[in-house]
Parts: structure tokens; C-alpha cells; sequence
């Protein structure tokens, strides 16, 4: 087993190394560059030249493409992420870190809602297969399924924040936060939290119920719960001790990929809400050219991945007596 | 379930959906309500526009304890006035910086009594003496001195500080000398007529604060302190900063030991809201005051509501910028450098259509590059009109001849057959620019020319235009407080070094702009930029669309609104003067 890990983290370190070197040239390949899209602007073009060969300069961009990847490297083995190409200069790690906890606290929220919501509907969806519910949940789960989110925060904000006014739709706290009680403060942050959740999360829903509806009917036409069943124990006990158990296989494997959602965040969303959260850094970076920041975010949805996809088979370990990795 | 029964429930369902969704709704209906009136919008038609309640004057003196709620569409990138270079950091540095020389509503140069006594120019325009009104100081208490003058003068001529707008301009000055605390001294050589307004780009930053490590940091831009300097500037101006919550608001307060004329608002909440649509429903929520540039198709359309007519009006003044079409005639494709042929596009665009379809009437005709309301705008300019006919028989003379066949247009050049079929490119996010080119392919496609057109990016958009690296494109140039701005778009040398990316070339343009550059007469520079603009026109290097309008909404509380050419916002007083008039209300 230790072998095993080992193993895989050597491996993920290969394709660590691939998925940054792939990363940075591409962005370097795009047209355009931070300092190109800094001095585009400026009327004079002699100054904007001038300020252009600076740039360039501050930032290294002068130097052989693999020399720029070695002094990044170098930066990133003491977890120096560097310092954002653009107007403000801020180390990037300034830039990143307030934004952490947004997207990570949505993401988390998100899944959390989703699995709470879709496990016990996948559930009773194969136990009752074919009934008024199963039919009734899957085409409201699949029409919610077909509407993007973007489409559907739209009518959500006018309706709930602005036709009928229950529901803040801006941001993560409202302007007069800081003279709120308490518990006012806490419903206050529920209330901001509401919309960008669900429309983040019920994309998710028709898929993780339809998952595990899925499983769920494989495992129980299998024999031992037909043994289970001719030996007289209850229903409800076959669903929940027996056959529940071994679907609980996939979705282990299922929760490892997640992870990479929780960093990545959702550009549009965040827009639209205003949440201050990775994915509108991402995309403006990109917009910008801020090839620092873009590396940073890439590296850490990268990291993310493949600590995901380990835990992933590791976890197949532990929930699946079956499998083992000697 | 049984199946007919499941098949039915899905049916009425999608009839359901079907029905809610392809009803006409309140954005179908005209201004007055009624559903049948033809949706062709005017502004002038329109009740909710520009009433007289919100360019009601603020009375001197009128101050008070409220708060006023503005939209920013991005966040600023910094605070600190020399590494500012977007209209964002300006809309808010306007506040916490005093300029001492800036431009007023009607783009006219002046000097802030808020910090200046008086200004002297010597006859030769070699001398500049300014004289610094006493008592004004920067945020923290320390007095401005005319040594924070020269020192931001140094600072932005010192080479290893990365400015990216206004070096050059400043270089126009050859020294700048404190000849006491409150005087200071600036030279020139006298030659060159914008110098005086090259004056406005020189930041006045405090001393004190940005020598502490410059040793360490000479770029004024790396490091703890200096990172927080920016984000947390200490100012001269009516406004200190209190907050800055990234990508979420930006709160500012009145500085109460301001010297000069305090502004009304205690507070200014600066929101940044990116989503157009978003940031329109937080107004008529009633949490924002003011928003400007909105799109021409929300000021139209969704601006009628019931839940808009309660909380706001709409503003709608001048500006002098204009959208145009750049043709590409530096030889590189076979069909813009002939006169004949920019004339026929210009003929063959029907430009009323695209008034009404497009720009939903927000905007005016367009004479060139200067706006009808400027010193130097040339009023015997015939404007070329839409006619078919006309584009016809100058692609004719072109020897861009029908194809009997196909219906296109070719023409032979060195023994081959060119169809005359040319792409044009489109910044990404542009409001109009994909409708109108729409408008135009079909147009075109009669007279037998193919359009096709192509979106980039912003930074790759920007990227081929100065490599030259397109056929047409259609965007837009604002006209700065002097035409000698002018220089970079359409001198012939600026093809290489500038932003003259068509490759226009006119000798005697050429040299207009030279004198207008060394001319100081006033009369005789309005002569020079009105025979350039007539010059202009004449060769047609762009199809000039429309002179925009700056669309704003207002809250219905505020007063005191004035339009510049450049908006509702970035001149001196603008923001200062809003108000909220509590005698009529």
C-alpha cells in the first residue's frame, strides 16, 4: 500500500511538471502579453512604447521562454507565487487569498446540498422504481438539468430580489453588515449565500440522483439481497444496510473529482452576484494576460486534481473490501 | 404511472412554459405604455429623460450628512495617481486627489482654486509661475508645498518608475523649481502650445509619504508599504478613503479640514458591479444613485418598467466620441486604398436604419472627427448620404465589376480575378458593433460585396490593429480636451509608430498638424484643426457612424447633474456638485 502511494505520487509529480510547462507556454503563445495589455491604452505612442520595453522588462518577459519558466519554478519550490502582472503588482498570494474562502465555502456549501438532496431521492427513486415520485423527480431534476445557470440566476434575481424583494442578490454581506446584531449578521450571510448556491448546485442534482438511482437498482437485483429479502428481512433495513452500502463505491470515487470543482469556481456566477470568488479572478487574469496569477490558479487546480483523483482510489480501499492495491 | 397519462403531464408542461415564454412583455412596449405603438424609440420622446430636477443647481454651501451610491462597472486597478490608467481609478482619484490643473464641463483648461492662487504664463510661454493657495493639507495634516510639486515632477520624469501614460507630456517641461514653500517654477521651450495642458498630467503626490523608501524601492511600486500607499492613498482632495473591499465597494468620506469648497455627500459608496443587467436591478432596488454608460438597449428598452419609473430618471448628454469603421488602405488588401471605393461603403450603409435598429436614436450624425459642439469644428461639412445608386457606379468606375454568374463583385489585378469579399474585425463585448456590420452584410450583399465579420478579444483586437493586421474594423475614438491628440491617429509616420493603423497618408494633414502644434493663437489653431477635419472627411479613411451619447440613470433624489464631452463624471467639479435637493421634495 505504501508502495502503491508512493508510486502515485511520483507519478503525479510527472504530470505536475507536464501540466505547468504545457500551462505556461500556451499562455505565453496567446497574443498579447501583460505589458501589451497595460500600455494598449495610452494615447502617446512614444510613451507607450517606452513604458512597453519596461514592462516587459520588470517582468522578464525579455528573457528565453525556458529561462522564465526556470525562474518560476524556482519561485514556486519556496511557494512564492510571484507578483501579479498587471497595474496593481500585488503578490499574487495577496490576490488569491481573499478569495479562498468565497469560492471554497460556495463549493463546499454547493456539493453538500447537492449530495444531501440527490442521495436520498436517488435512493427512494430505485426503490420505488417507476412510481409517481420517480417519474415526477427525474423530469423536474432534468428540466432543472437542462437550464444553464447563468439562465436561470436571471429570473431568480428578479423574481426573488427584485419583484418580490426577499432575497439579496449582491455580494456576500450587505452594506449595513457592521451594525447588525449577531444573529441578524448570521441570517444576513445566510440570506446572500441563498440564490448563488442553488444556482450553483442544482446543475448537479438530476446528475448525482440519476447516479445513484442508477447504482442503486444494479445492486439490488443482485442475489444476496434477493437472499436477504427470502429470509424475511425488512425492507427497509435492505435499502439502507444492505444495498445503500455498496453503492456508496462509486460515489467515494465520485467526491474525490470534486475537489478540483471547489477551487475553480464558476466565472459567470460570480459575476452576475457580484461574489467575490477565484473564478472572476481567473477569467479577468486571463482577459489581462496576468500570467502569474493565471500559473498560480492553473497550478493549484492542478495540485488539486491529482490529490483528488489519489484520494479517490485510496478511498476505493477502504469502502471496497475487494480491492487492494499489495 | 400510466403512460398516457405521464405523456400528458409533459405536454402541458412544455404548453405552459411555451405560452409564459413567447408573450410580449413590458420591454415590447412603447413609452407610453401601449402595447401597439411602434417600437422605434427617440429619446426625445421619452418622458423619463433628462427632466429639469436633475440639473437643478446646488446652492452654495449646501452641505449635509447623507450618503450617495455610484456604480463602477470594474474595479479600480490602483489608487495611486501615477500608476493610474483606466477611467475607473480616475472616476474615484478625482475625489481623493485635488488636481491643480484638470479641465471644466466644457473641456475647457483651468486651474482648482481649491489649490491654486494663480498662474502666470510668461509671454514667451517659456516661464510658468504657480502660486500655491496655503492651508491646504493632505489627509494625514502635513501642509502641501510646493516641494511636493517638484517632487512629483522628479518622480515621474525618474526613469525606473514604471508610469505608462504621461511621461512624455511632462518632458515638455524642462525644469521645475520650488522658489518657495508655496511657488513653484516650471519651465519650457516655449515652442510647443499644449505644454500648458500637459500641466493636468502631472500628479501632485505627497512628499513625505513617498520618499520614506524610495532607496529601497525606487520604483514607488514594489513592497509592503508602498502596495499599501496605493491601496490606501492619502490624499489632498475633498475625500479621504475609509474602506477598499476588493471587487466590492470602494467607501469614501468628506475630509472636514478641506479648505477649498466642500462637496454635499458625506459619504461616497462606490459599488462595483460588472453585470450591466445586474447593476440596473440593484438601481431600481433602489441601492444605487447613479450609473453611468449604460447600454443603449437598456436605456430603449428596459428602463420603462414600473419598478424603474419609481426610483429613477434617465440622463442622456453629448459626448465627443464617436464609433467608426476603419478601412485598412495601406495596400495590404486590394480594396481601400481607392477613394472610390470608401465612398461607396459610406454610401451604401444605411445609416438612419442604423440609428433607429441599433443606436435606438441615443447619438448623432456624425461630421468626423470633431464634434459640432467643439471650437474646432468645421459647420460646412456635407454630410455623404445612403444611396445605392451612387455605391453602383463608383464600384463600377473601381472596376469592381458584377459577375453575371455568382452576383459578385471581382476585379482583375495582375492577371487574376479578385472578388471583392473582405472581413471585419469586432472588439469582443461591444454593444453594437455585431448588429451594425449584420446590417451592413445584407446591404452589401445586394450590391454584390461580401461582409464577413470577426470578433477578437480586447487584448488581441488591440494586438492586430497595430500590426496591421485586418481589412476593417469597427470601434471608437474619443476626442481629448486638445485636437492635438489628433497627431498619433493621423500622421503618416504614426503608421509605424502610432496609432494611425490604416496607414492613412496626407501631406498637408501632415503638416496642419505641426503648426496647430506650435500655433498659440487660438483663432488661428481652430483654422488649422477645421481644415484637417474637412480633409479627413474628404478622403473618407473611416466611416464615421455617430457621435455617441453618455447614457447615465439617476435615482430621482439626486440634482446637480452637468454633462462634459467626457460624461457625467470625470471633469472638474462633476461629482462634487451632486446634491439632493430636500427643499422641492
Amino acid at each position: 500500500m505504501i508502495n502503491y502511494i508512493i508510486r502515485r505520487l511520483f507519478i503525479a509529480m510527472f504530470t505536475l511538471v507536464g501540466i505547468t510547462v504545457v500551462t505556461f507556454c500556451i499562455t505565453r503563445l496567446a497574443p498579447g502579453d501583460p505589458a501589451m495589455a497595460m500600455t494598449a491604452g495610452v494615447q502617446d505612442p512614444k510613451a507607450s512604447a517606452a513604458a512597453y520595453e519596461q514592462l516587459r522588462e520588470r517582468w522578464g518577459l525579455d528573457k528565453p521562454i525556458y529561462m522564465q519558466y526556470f525562474s518560476w519554478v524556482k519561485g514556486m519550490a519556496v511557494l512564492d507565487f510571484g507578483e501579479s502582472m498587471s497595474s496593481d503588482s500585488r503578490p499574487v498570494i495577496d490576490k488569491i487569498r481573499p478569495r479562498l474562502w468565497p469560492t471554497m465555502s460556495l463549493a463546499l456549501l454547493a456539493i453538500g446540498l447537492s449530495l444531501s438532496l440527490s442521495i436520498p431521492i436517488g435512493i427512494w427513486s430505485a426503490a420505488k422504481q417507476n412510481s409517481y415520485f420517480d417519474t415526477i423527480t427525474s423530469t423536474v431534476l432534468y428540466a432543472l438539468y437542462s437550464v444553464p445557470s447563468y439562465v436561470m440566476a436571471v429570473p431568480l434575481i428578479l423574481l426573488l430580489g427584485v419583484k418580490w424583494d426577499i432575497l439579496p442578490f449582491q455580494g456576500m454581506m450587505s452594506d449595513n453588515y457592521d451594525t447588525l446584531s449577531t444573529m441578524d449578521q448570521l441570517i444576513d450571510i445566510v440570506k446572500h449565500y441563498a440564490m448563488i448556491t442553488f444556482c450553483f448546485s442544482y446543475g448537479a442534482w438530476a446528475y448525482y440522483a440519476r447516479f445513484v438511482r442508477q447504482n442503486m437498482l444494479e445492486v439490488v437485483r443482485q442475489d444476496y439481497i434477493r437472499t436477504a429479502r427470502a429470509k424475511g428481512v425488512q425492507e427497509f433495513n435492505i435499502i439502507l444496510k444492505h444495498a445503500f452500502r455498496n453503492t456508496l463505491i462509486p460515489i467515494v470515487t465520485l467526491l474525490g473529482l470534486i475537489l478540483p470543482e471547489i477551487i475553480g469556481g464558476s466565472v459567470i456566477l460570480e459575476v452576475m452576484f457580484n461574489w467575490p470568488g477565484i473564478g472572476r479572478l481567473f477569467f479577468d487574469s486571463m482577459m489581462q494576460r496576468d500570467y502569474t496569477t493565471i500559473m498560480a490558479i492553473s497550478t493549484s487546480t492542478a495540485v488539486l486534481v491529482l490529490v483528488g483523483t489519489l484520494i479517490s482510489d485510496l478511498s476505493y480501499v477502504l469502502v471496497d473490501p475487494r480491492v487492494s492495491y499489495e | 404511472m400510466k403512460n398516457v397519462y405521464k405523456i400528458l403531464l409533459v405536454i402541458t408542461l412544455a404548453t405552459v412554459l411555451f405560452v409564459n415564454g413567447c408573450t410580449k412583455s413590458e420591454s415590447d412596449k412603447g413609452v407610453d405604455g401601449n402595447i401597439d405603438t411602434p417600437v422605434v424609440y427617440n429619446p426625445d420622446n421619452d418622458p423619463l429623460v433628462n427632466p429639469d430636477s436633475i440639473f437643478k443647481k446646488r446652492p452654495k454651501g449646501a452641505i449635509s450628512e447623507e450618503t450617495i451610491f455610484i456604480n463602477l462597472k470594474s474595479s479600480p486597478n490602483t489608487l495611486c495617481p501615477l500608476f493610474s490608467s483606466t477611467h475607473y481609478d480616475s472616476i474615484v482619484l478625482d475625489q481623493i486627489f485635488e488636481s491643480a490643473f484638470t479641465i471644466d464641463k466644457k473641456m475647457t483648461w483651468i486651474y482648482s482654486e481649491n489649490a491654486i492662487v494663480s498662474f502666470n504664463e510668461s509671454e514667451d510661454h517659456t516661464a510658468y509661475i504657480v502660486k500655491l493657495r496655503k492651508g491646504v493639507t493632505w489627509h494625514d495634516g502635513t501642509p502641501v508645498t510646493a516641494h511636493d510639486m517638484v517632487f512629483s515632477y522628479d518622480v515621474v520624469l525618474d526613469e525606473r518608475v514604471p508610469i505608462v501614460s504621461f511621461r512624455d507630456e511632462v518632458k515638455n517641461f524642462t525644469t521645475c523649481v520650488a522658489i518657495d514653500d508655496y511657488t513653484v517654477k516650471y519651465t519650457s521651450s516655449g515652442k510647443i502650445a499644449t505644454t500648458k495642458v500637459s500641466l493636468q498630467s502631472i500628479p501632485i503626490i505627497p512628499k513625505h509619504l513617498y520618499e520614506k523608501e524610495r532607496e529601497a524601492f525606487p520604483d514607488l511600486k514594489t513592497g509592503t508599504y508602498y502596495n499599501t500607499l496605493a491601496r490606501h492613498p492619502v490624499g489632498n482632495g475633498p475625500y479621504k478613503i475609509v474602506e477598499w473591499i476588493e471587487n466590492d465597494k470602494i467607501v469614501l468620506e468628506r475630509y472636514e479640514n478641506f479648505v477649498g469648497e466642500k462637496p454635499y455627500f458625506k459619504r461616497v459608496v462606490y459599488k462595483i458591479i460588472q453585470d450591466l443587467t445586474v447593476a440596473l436591478l440593484t438601481f431600481e432596488k433602489g441601492e444605487l444613485d447613479v450609473f453611468e454608460a449604460i447600454k443603449p438597449k437598456q436605456f430603449a428598452k428596459e428602463t420603462n418598467s414600473e419598478s424603474f419609473k419609481n426610483v429613477g430618471y434617465k440622463a442622456c448628454g453629448k459626448e465627443w466620441t464617436y464609433d467608426y469603421i476603419g478601412w485598412n488602405q495601406d495596400g495590404s488588401n486590394p480594396f481601400f486604398n481607392d477613394k472610390r471605393v470608401r465612398y461607396a461603403m459610406t454610401h451604401a450603409l444605411n445609416i438612419d436604419l442604423v440609428f433607429d435598429q441599433v443606436y435606438y436614436n441615443l447619438g448623432t450624425r456624425c461630421y468626423g472627427t470633431y464634434h459640432p459642439d467643439s471650437w474646432m469644428f468645421n459647420n460646412n461639412i456635407k454630410l455623404l448620404e445612403h444611396d445605392l445608386e451612387k455605391s453602383k457606379k463608383l464600384l463600377d468606375e473601381a472596376l469592381w465589376l458584377i459577375d453575371e454568374n455568382d452576383g459578385w463583385r471581382y476585379k482583375m489585378i495582375d492577371g487574376h480575378k479578385v472578388k471583392f469579399d473582405f472581413e471585419i474585425m469586432i472588439p469582443q463585448g461591444s454593444a453594437t458593433a455585431p448588429q451594425i456590420a449584420a446590417i451592413f452584410q445584407k446591404t452589401l450583399k445586394k450590391l454584390g460585396v461580401e461582409l464577413k465579420t470577426r470578433t477578437f478579444e480586447w487584448a488581441t483586437f488591440i494586438e492586430k490593429m497595430l500590426k496591421h493586421e485586418y481589412m476593417a474594423q469597427i470601434s471608437a475614438w474619443g476626442t481629448g480636451s486638445d485636437p492635438d491628440g489628433g497627431w498619433n491617429i493621423w500622421r503618416t509616420e504614426q503608421y509605424k509608430e502610432g496609432r494611425n493603423t490604416g496607414g492613412y497618408a496626407n501631406a498637408r494633414v501632415d503638416e496642419l498638424f505641426f503648426q496647430g502644434r506650435h500655433e498659440f493663437s487660438k483663432l488661428k489653431r481652430a483654422e488649422i484643426y477645421k481644415e484637417i477635419q474637412k480633409i479627413l472627411y474628404d478622403d473618407q479613411p473611416y466611416l464615421w457612424l455617430r457621435n455617441r451619447v453618455n447614457l447615465s440613470v439617476v435615482n430621482k433624489r439626486i440634482s446637480g447633474i452637468s454633462f462634459s464631452p467626457r460624461g457625467i463624471m470625470t471633469f472638474y467639479p462633476s461629482q462634487r456638485n451632486w446634491w439632493i435637493d430636500t427643499i422641492s421634495h
